[in-house]
């Protein structure tokens, strides 16, 4: 087995889905794997809590503003990036679980609250990144602001088209790439500011 | 050997140490497997591994231009560059070698950085320098904003990211990410991709080479082409899925039946291997490898 392997597996691995000589072959992996056991163990950290969730959650504004005010406040450097991990672990756990439970009327209706975790996210990153700014040269800001465009066009287009099909399996995956794509270069900007 | 090492250790222990403009290149004492971290933000950075138990740095900041500091134990070695102010743009050439099976971390700004011959895990970030990696490292990660990303090392694991630079792996093998969100991406003479994620927006994709039997590879783009280049004894199946481009099958005599959703599947061969194409907006196209491999 490998990383990717286990990546593809590890919801099912938290959650008792896997066949036993399955689950041994992802505990063999994860023991030789530094990453791949630190990414199991978090899942495992993170699966008795999401199994109380509920399915669908439509957060109030006023709880992003929360969020981006006790940002500010702390500035400090490493618990936003925790934290921004363990929504994207949580996002991509709940969105896996999404599409491999739901019948496909569940996943129409679930899709915006899959989006809303991304979404989240990617302003929480702009956020710290907003406060970081200042550290990256223009160059690097028109780069990464050109980039952003090129993926926020890509995501108002997959969701159009997820919206005429939203039983599409390959259209949810192109969704999700491309947010996790916009995800991956806030967090590589931010981390550029600070390093540099 | 162990003489020179004990009369090198009082400078290894030592706080870091500036090497001034004029200095000779200097030598420090390390294990095999030490981690060597090296900053330098502007000019460029060449790490070429050796088999000797020691780091060799040559190159200074040009007067006034900085300070280079190095030092550390003999576990690890940082080797930074310190602009006298973050305006300066002359920038440092430094040429540094490192045991061939140390733990290597370079971060640049606009350097470029060129490694060779590191067997260790390799990291290398870049805002916009370009990033060269030639041998074998175990594992490699290099991640670039706008550098192009130009690697032959087939580790164990590559994981490679860009925004805009473009990306071209030559000899790929075993388990390799690449993704970029502009840049295009290129494998050339894949040998035995174990496990392929290549993804990027409105890069365009190309895949030339083999995938190992029970192996998989996916490649995804949103409104770019994605061309696919197998060869003649490649046992796969393929699927393909282009929503609003074409699924081109330029393979002779091969037929394609309805797979999952919108996708085409192809069979070839023994059907071993996985592959798995998908675009919004962009062509797929499915080839045979040319007897000139590269395109």
């Amino acid at each position: 087995m490998n990383c990717n392997e286990l990546r593809d597996r590890i919801d099912d691995a938290v959650s008792g889905r896997l066949a036993p000589a399955e689950l041994a072959a992802v505990e063999a992996h994860a023991d030789a794997c530094a990453e791949c056991r630190s990414d199991l163990e978090a899942a495992r950290a993170l699966s008795i809590p999401l199994a109380q969730l509920p399915r669908a959650i439509e957060p109030p504004p006023a709880v992003w503003h929360g969020i981006e005010a006790r940002i500010r406040a702390r500035r400090r450097r490493t618990l936003p990036a925790i934290a921004a991990a363990l929504v994207l672990m949580a996002a991509s756990s709940a969105a896996t679980v999404l599409i491999m439970r739901d019948t496909p009327s569940e996943v129409a209706a679930a899709v915006p609250a899959l989006e809303a975790d991304y979404i989240e996210q990617a302003a929480a990153l702009s956020g710290v990144l907003g406060a970081e700014r200042g550290r990256l040269a223009p160059e690097t800001i028109e780069t990464l602001e050109r980039n952003l465009r090129i993926i926020d066009e890509a995501i108002a287009e997959s969701r159009a088209a997820l919206e005429a099909d939203p039983g599409d399996p390959d259209l949810r995956l192109l969704l999700r790439a491309s947010h996790e794509q916009k995800v991956a270069l806030l967090e590589q900007a931010t981390r550029l500011a600070r390093e540099l | 050997m162990m003489l020179a090492r004990l009369a090198l250790l009082p400078l290894c222990l030592a706080a870091a140490l500036p090497l001034h403009a004029q200095a000779p290149a200097r030598r420090l004492a390390v294990a095999p497997d030490a981690s060597i971290r090296i900053l330098n933000l502007a000019g460029s950075i060449r790490v070429t591994g050796w088999d000797r138990d020691s780091v060799l740095i040559s190159g200074a900041p040009p007067p006034g231009g900085g300070t280079l500091l190095a030092g550390g134990s003999e576990r690890g070695v940082k080797i930074v560059v310190e602009a006298d102010a973050a305006t300066d743009l002359r920038g440092t050439d430094l040429e540094i070698r490192v045991p061939r099976g140390a733990r290597l971390w370079v971060k640049s700004a606009t350097a470029t950085i060129a490694i060779e011959g590191v067997t260790g895990e390799v990291e290398a970030s870049t805002v916009t320098g370009a990033i060269t990696v030639r041998g074998a490292p175990a594992v490699l990660v290099a991640e670039s904003m706008e550098g192009d990303l130009d690697i032959t090392a087939p580790a164990r694991v590559s994981r490679l990211k860009t925004a805009g630079g473009a990306i071209t792996v030559r000899e790929a093998a075993n388990e390799i990410t690449a993704t970029s969100v502009s840049g295009p991406i290129r494998l050339l003479d894949a040998r035995a991709v174990s496990s392929g994620r290549i993804e990027s927006v409105s890069g365009r994709l190309l895949f030339n080479g083999a995938v190992q039997p029970g192996g998989s590879l996916d490649l995804q783009t949103h409104d770019a082409p994605i061309d696919i280049f197998l060869p003649a004894r490649q046992g796969a199946v393929v699927e393909v899925t282009a929503f609003g481009g074409k699924a081109i099958n330029r393979i002779p005599g091969l037929a394609s039946s309805p797979g999952k959703g919108k996708a085409l599947q192809y069979r070839l061969g023994n059907g071993r291997a996985r592959v798995v194409a998908r675009s919004l907006k962009g062509d797929v196209s499915l080839r045979q490898q040319m007897t000139r491999p590269n395109p």
